[in-house]
């Protein structure tokens, strides 16, 4: 039962993709439905298993670890599952009107949409770094056209340069696992760790560097986030939603498992090499906070806020080797979970304003609490998550990475957790105070494309950002859930 | 009868907010009759439990003149107002009704909280009082007269803090009680000294009584020179028995800050002209002589016991009599012959002169000063200030002649002026003090007039007139209602960015870095970070 | 966990989200259903609380409790402290939502004020209701989000200068209070309010740490509550609407940071802690400058709610300083003040609004002579001036008597010179006021104007007005009376009551 619903979750949305592009109007519809329809449930199954079993190991045709190839799942990426069928199947939903699927966009959308959920479930239960190459680079690959569907020349120019760096970063960590496997003989994720402190020491080394450069490229941590605001809010909305919310947090999960599960504790001076990972996150933190609050149009506010908070998942890295570290992990993967949220949540109120409005300019937000009621309560309500505030699973995110780094006595640390929500505070308050505005009668409005949105989408939006706010109330079963499978805390040498 | 006291003046006080004072205009005068009732009764009491921190009034042996005092003179200054100033002035009738409900609550309460709400409602009542002409001069006297009473009204309130931490609400005539041993004079009673001082016109403090009096309408001075600065006499009686002093209370410093109020008030009443503030420094003065007394009837509880009916004939006395004089500058008093002797009877029993309640109270209180083991020259000198005032006295009728006047002689003042004859006398029957005149006495009551009857024609000769001298440098407290000097602390919001500064280079930086080279280089630099970070791990 | 009638603090909490809520839903034009729903959420609000309090005095006791994280729960309770400040919000809300509703008649952007003050005071009620620190920050930082809208209302660019303020300081204030609350969270982990505190037992050995949470703690509730040098927000976001003013310095977010320090030294650390960690003291001399200065701040003001503004600075002060100075009576004092500067400053702002309704009022010297045009409007004021000075029989009295005779009681008699200070200065800027309204002539050009307000508004406008000012009164006048604040005040002490 558990296998059929670990290899469904892969393949029902592989054969959705493909129904989708036979011929026929109902194909495309069935095929969604049938792609999309049945994950949570099969989830279900799944996330049952993984409670009895922490560490679920499932055998494709049962051939055992080295030859065959495993599916494994544990509560990390069960949560990862979770978001890709709440997320992506709210985002579908929105989607659904924007890109009908008897509409010649839709029969180029839905495809695409189906490969990409595909693609990303397959990555979270691939236990190989091959496999999970393989996933990443459909995971890539499925997205930069779908950002290109948006048609315009900005979203053009903006995929070809996420598809430009994002090969860089492939072949990046393709280097990285030739050499693993060179030295080490297994590319099993799990198996790795005791093969490592055996492999040579040089060729390790340089494997870890290319692979997590790669995976920093993909995961647009700072420095490199250069492609992500572009890209992000070049793309139509449920995409920009999808990108933010799941597609860059891939390769910070790859980075998780390769560093927290691969590599031996206490070993290569990793706890340097993590700490430089979190110094990169404060880094993303405060200047993706600060270049937010300096962008003039929403989707770029809300790209940018993409870039600062995916630094709070980094920070939680240096913590591994502290008594700290359960609780940590925790707050890191409670942030991740309520970022999801509330970032797709914002991006399809986003898009919800960009259809209304004709414009996402600030300046051209004014009176949207009387134009665009839904979109805008939206927004709070995602963004209440984004600073941190109660009640709210960004705000428990919050506490506990906060009673982490005090018990771990990081206190570098608290002041970055503190001065990035101040920051997500101030760029959320911008947008907020930009929407309350009064008109100013000496100023041309935009050419208002006054297209009224449909209650589904405004529904769609309402709800994630609703879960985002529920996750501050629901803590309790999820933490324990994710407790069971935390990576052991390395032990400090 | 005490619920009738209190609440009638409140009720018409609110009825006046409405505008139903010409309506109710015969009810007006009558506000403060049920209090005379209360002083004729031996003792009343009443306890309200719901009001306030529990609310305790009654008349007693403190308090019975006073209201007497407050019944008489308040109803008839009120009967003046009402032709005076009209029932249609519906501001003043408020504040003449408010400024009467606080100090029958005053005059009546029987616990510290009790006393000190009416006496602060009726302070800042008598500020519309004060200001009822609305001129400069009235808001200048209003104010200087605002800012002292709040300055008391806050020594006072932070004297019965010390005292209410120690015994709570506690019931003013167990004061001395409950303080026990005396243990010297401590902050609370030099914070009760002074507060109570302010509404007394005791020397420094006086300085609001010249200014108010000649501003405030005739009615409305006699009640405030009359009636609302006995209020500071009461506190003091109320709140400073005599445990309050201790071992040795500073009575000899209270008796010659009195004096000394006593011939510099009469003096500077001799440079003034108008005759209202000739009748104010007069009242400062007299309420110098009453420090005296108080002075002496705190040595002890005994001097206290034996002073303390002295002290009730002298405010009767005073407080008639100058309620009578003061409705007797709106009456023309100098028109007509009979005008002129109804002005001279009261003016010549507060000089004292012999079977006029002012030798009575005179007489009484010598007596007391004298068996109260106080220094010889005190009686001497508290005879002498007979002279000065007999001269003030006389300066006033001499003004008041200059400039007749023709208005109505008014039944009220009149009723007043013979109540003022007869009342002390009745009084002091009534405690058993009245005692037929001796030569003694008479000539005690003589000698001053003689005194100044002689300086007076001197001076007349002479032709010699007093300097106008401004009085002590009258440090105008107004300035402290308009601080100036007090420049706020700098507690700009100016360190707030209002739009991020650094914005524009940040913008370009992030231009630079998703330039490709750059994003390579970038990505150079960090693989040889990670891996040098690795190696070195090794 | 339970949804019973036990969990009545959360039912009474959400009535005003979910009237939020609907009011946002009805949108902008249907006026009369949103007046209805408003008023029939305040007073279901208020029966409730009432409902609450009898089974309280028979012996109830309410609670909710759902668990949020490890060792950390959402606590909703009602003590005697709970009900103080709950019943005064409930009540105020009431009248205030009158007020409004009134004040904002043709305003637009009603949905949305009226939304965002029903969650306002829902967060309040959290604020009251909250039974241990983690809880009472949740909705303390609610109440951030859902004044920060009423603040910005008027949509001006001066209107988004004091949001950009407000905000400043109250989430770094947040900031701060969190930092706190983690500390102690690692240190005690997190404990309900109780009666004394709970952290006696590990006080030995941690007494800077204790100092450190206090003074992070102290600083976060005192953004709020507009603490010295953390105050300047307050007079900033007058730029809101008058009802707004009021709610923000009589019952919602000025008053939060208050009961916070309240919560803080009576029921986290305990007085007897705190003052032997010499933090009372610390407390008490801030409250003490703040007190002096938002006095002499206020009587510089020329714009009378900026004047009423710094004025609260200076009033709420006194709740921190009856609080922090100890000892049953000073303590009553301070506990007696949440309700009286909040009917009291209510009042006044009641009235600031209907002078700036009726005649476009805005600055003291346009008072003069308003008492003659506008009777009970300037009656109120006096009122509420003289009460906020502490002129006996007026509640601002019963709690200086307290606060008085508590400080010396407790050994603190530098307190009494304080209030001497601040009542002198009070005076000095209020009597002022006074004296512009009713004897000041009326000025030609005013004498001129017909009545500003039509009769509808003078109803809601001046009814809610003199209700409060009537109960301020009698808050005072009837201090002795069982069910008066300073019976109630009196009662969470322990004292019998006076």
């Amino acid at each position: 039962m558990t296998t059929e619903a670990l290899v469904g979750l892969i393949f029902l949305p592989l054969l959705g993709a493909c129904a989708t592009v036979l011929p026929g109007r109902l194909a495309t519809r069935a095929g969604v439905l049938a792609g999309l329809l049945p994950l949570p449930w099969l989830l279900v199954v799944v996330t049952l298993a993984v409670v009895q079993d922490p560490a679920l190991f499932v055998e494709l045709g049962g051939f055992a670890a080295p030859l065959g190839i495993r599916l494994f799942a544990d509560p990390l990426a069960v949560l990862m599952l979770w978001m890709v069928a709440i997320i992506g199947g709210l985002a579908a939903v929105h989607a659904w009107f924007d890109f009908p699927p008897d509409s010649p966009a839709g029969q180029s959308f839905w495809p695409l949409w189906l490969l990409l959920t595909s693609a990303m479930n397959a990555l979270f239960l691939s236990a190989d770094l091959f496999n999970l190459y393989v996933c990443l680079e459909l995971v890539t690959l499925t997205a930069i056209p779908l950002i290109a569907l948006a048609g315009s020349k900005t979203s053009v120019r903006a995929a070809m340069r996420y598809l430009l760096l994002a090969l860089l970063a492939s072949l990046l960590y393709l280097l990285g696992i030739a050499l693993l496997y060179n030295a080490t003989g297994t590319l099993d994720l799990y198996l790795i760790r005791t093969a490592l402190t055996a492999a040579p020491p040089a060729a390790v080394v340089t494997a870890l560097a290319l692979i997590s450069l790669g995976l920093l490229l993909k995961g647009a941590v700072f420095p490199l986030h250069v492609w992500l605001p572009q890209a992000h809010a070049s793309a139509p909305g449920p995409v920009s939603a999808v990108l933010s919310a799941l597609v860059v947090k891939t390769a910070i999960y790859l980075l998780y498992r390769l560093w927290l599960w691969s590599v031996p504790a206490g070993t290569l001076a990793a706890e340097h090499a993590l700490m430089l990972m979190a110094l990169l996150g404060a880094g993303a933190l405060l200047y993706g906070g600060v270049l937010a609050l300096l962008q003039e149009r929403l989707k770029l506010v809300i790209a940018y806020s993409t870039v600062a908070q995916l630094g709070y998942l980094l920070l939680i890295l240096p913590m591994a080797a502290t008594a700290a570290w359960p609780v940590a992990w925790q707050g890191g993967l409670y942030q991740l979970l309520s970022h999801g949220l509330a970032k797709a949540a914002m991006f399809l109120a986003a898009a919800n304003i960009l259809h209304a409005l004709g414009s996402d300019r600030l300046s051209h937000l004014r009176r949207l609490d009387q134009r665009q009621p839904l979109s805008l309560f939206t927004l709070a309500v995602a963004g209440v998550s984004l600073m941190g505030l109660p009640p709210s699973g960004g705000f428990l995110a919050k506490w506990l990475l906060l009673e982490a780094a005090w018990r771990s006595g990081q206190w570098w640390l608290l002041a970055v957790l503190i001065a990035g929500s101040l920051l997500a505070a101030a760029y959320i308050f911008r947008i907020l105070a930009a929407s309350l505005g009064r008109d100013d009668p000496t100023e041309a409005q935009p050419v208002a494309a006054s297209r009224s949105i449909p209650v589904i989408q405004d529904a769609a939006a309402l709800l994630l950002a609703l879960l985002a706010l529920g996750t501050g109330f629901a803590a309790a079963p999820i933490l324990q859930f994710i407790e069971a499978g935390a990576p052991a805390a390395w032990s400090t040498p | 009868m005490i619920q009738l006291a209190l609440s009638l003046p409140l009720l018409l006080a609110l009825a006046c907010l409405f505008g139903l004072q010409q309506r109710l205009r015969w009810l007006l005068p009558a506000a403060s009759l049920p209090v005379i009732a209360l002083a004729v009764l031996q003792e009343s009491r009443l306890e309200l439990d719901w009001l306030l921190f529990g609310l305790t009034v009654g008349g007693d042996a403190a308090n019975r003149p006073l209201l007497l005092l407050l019944g008489l003179a308040w109803s008839l200054a009120a009967w003046h107002a009402l032709d005076y100033i009209g029932e249609r002035q519906r501001s003043f009738w408020f504040f003449w009704l408010l400024t009467l409900s606080g100090i029958s609550l005053t005059f009546l309460a029987q616990d510290a909280v009790g006393f000190y709400c009416g006496y602060a409602v009726m302070g800042l009542a008598a500020y519309g009082l004060i200001l009822h002409n609305r001129s400069d001069d009235a808001r200048r006297a209003g104010r200087v007269y605002l800012i002292l009473a709040l300055v008391g009204e806050v020594l006072i309130i932070s004297g019965l803090f010390q005292l209410g931490a120690r015994f709570g609400n506690f019931p003013l005539a167990d004061l001395g009680m409950l303080l026990g041993e005396p243990d010297g004079f401590g902050l609370a009673g030099w914070c009760l000294l002074v507060g109570f001082a302010v509404k007394m016109g005791t020397l420094p403090l006086h300085i609001w009584l010249p200014l108010a009096h000649p501003v405030a309408p005739a009615p409305a001075s006699a009640i405030l020179s009359g009636v609302i600065v006995k209020a500071g006499l009461l506190g003091w009686l109320r709140l400073l028995p005599p445990e309050m002093f201790g071992a040795s209370p500073p009575v000899l410093a209270l008796i010659l800050l009195g004096l000394t109020g006593a011939f510099y008030a009469a003096l500077m009443g001799l440079t003034r002209s108008e005759p209202k503030a000739v009748l104010a420094w007069s009242t400062v003065s007299q309420l110098g002589l009453i420090l005296v007394l108080f002075a002496a009837a705190s040595v002890s509880e005994l001097e206290r016991a034996l002073l303390l009916p002295v002290i009730g004939i002298w405010v009767l006395h005073h407080g008639l009599n100058k309620a009578a004089l003061f409705l007797a500058t709106a009456c023309a008093p100098t028109l007509t012959r009979w005008r002129l002797l109804l002005l001279a009877l009261p003016a010549l029993s507060i000089a004292g002169v012999p079977l006029t309640s002012g030798s009575l109270a005179k007489g009484l209180a010598k007596e007391g000063i004298t068996q109260a083991s106080l220094p010889d020259w005190t009686v001497t000198v508290f005879g002498l200030s007979s002279v000065t005032t007999a001269l003030l006295l006389w300066h006033l009728l001499t003004r008041l002649r200059q400039n007749p006047g023709d208005a109505r002689a008014h039944p009220a003042w009149v009723i007043l002026t013979l109540l003022a004859l007869v009342v002390p006398w009745l009084w002091a029957a009534q405690l058993g003090l009245a005692s037929s005149p001796t030569l003694a006495s008479t000539w005690d009551g003589i000698w001053p007039l003689l005194l100044a009857g002689a300086i007076a024609l001197a001076w007349q000769r002479s032709g010699w007139r007093l300097p106008q001298w401004a009085g002590l440098p009258a440090f105008t407290l107004e300035r402290v209602s308009r601080l100036k000097a007090v420049r706020p602390l700098a507690f700009s919001q100016s360190w707030l960015p209002r739009q991020v500064q650094p914005g524009p280079a940040l913008l370009r930086l992030e231009r630079q870095l998703a330039r490709v080279p750059v994003v390579g280089l970038g990505l150079l630099a960090l693989l040889l970070g990670l891996g040098l970070i690795l190696i070195a791990g090794t | 966990m339970s949804f019973g009638w036990q969990a009545l603090p959360l039912y009474v909490t959400l009535v005003s989200v979910v009237t939020g809520i609907l009011v946002f839903m009805l949108g902008e034009q249907r006026q009369h259903t949103r007046t209805a729903l408003n008023l029939a959420g305040a007073i279901l609000k208020l029966v409730l609380i009432l409902i609450m309090l009898l089974a309280i005095q028979a012996g109830a006791t309410f609670e909710f409790r759902l668990p949020l994280l490890p060792g950390i729960d959402l606590l909703l309770h009602a003590d005697h402290l709970t009900m103080l400040f709950a019943t005064l919000s409930a009540a105020l809300w009431l009248v205030t939502t009158v007020y409004a509703i009134g004040y904002l008649e043709q305003s637009p952007n009603r949905a949305r004020f009226f939304g965002f003050f029903s969650l306002c005071v829902a967060a309040t009620m959290g604020v009251a209701s909250a039974g241990n620190l983690f809880t009472f920050f949740i909705f303390y930082e609610l109440l951030t989000l859902a004044t920060w809208p009423l603040v910005v209302h008027r949509g001006t660019p001066e209107a988004f200068a004091a949001g950009r303020v407000y905000l400043a300081y109250t989430l770094a204030g947040g900031v701060l209070l969190l930092i706190g609350l983690v500390w102690l969270h690692t240190l005690a982990g997190g404990g309900d309010f109780v009666v004394d505190g709970t952290l006696a037992p590990i006080a030995a050995g941690n007494e800077n740490a204790l100092r450190g949470i206090f003074v992070l703690l102290m600083l976060g509730f005192g953004v709020k509550a507009a603490l010295l040098p953390l105050h300047s927000w307050l007079p900033r976001a007058m730029v809101a609407p008058a009802p707004v003013s009021a709610l923000l310095h009589a019952v919602a977010v000025v008053k939060a940071g208050a009961f916070g320090l309240v919560r803080l030294i009576q029921d986290v650390f305990g007085f007897e802690l705190a003052a032997s960690l010499g933090l009372t003291d610390l407390l008490a001399w801030m409250a003490a400058a703040t007190i002096i200065y938002g006095s002499v701040l206020a009587l510089k003001q020329s714009d009378l709610k900026r004047r009423l503004a710094y004025s609260t600075v200076s009033q709420v002060s006194y709740i921190a300083l009856g609080i922090a100075t100890g000892g049953v009576l000073a303590t009553v004092g301070g506990l007696v003040h949440l309700v009286h500067q909040g009917l009291t400053k209510i009042t006044l702002f009641f009235c600031a609004g209907n002078y700036a309704e009726a005649y476009g009022v805005h600055s003291v010297e346009e008072l003069d002579g308003l008492g003659v045009r506008m009777p009970v409007t300037s009656v109120c004021f006096t009122l509420g001036a003289l009460g906020m000075i502490g002129v006996p029989p007026l509640a601002g009295f019963v709690t200086k008597w307290y606060l008085g005779a508590g400080a010396i009681a407790a050994g603190a008699p530098w307190v009494i010179v304080v209030l001497v200070a601040s009542t002198l200065l009070n005076a000095a800027y209020f009597l002022p006021l006074v004296h512009r309204i009713w004897f000041r002539p009326l000025p030609d050009t005013m004498a001129e104007r017909a009545d500003g307000l039509s009769r509808v508004r003078q109803i809601a406008l001046v009814g809610p007005t003199a209700f409060v000012a009537i109960t301020a009164l009698a808050a005072g006048l009837l201090a002795g009376v069982p069910g008066s604040p300073l019976f109630w005040a009196s009662r969470l002490v322990g004292a019998e009551a006076p």
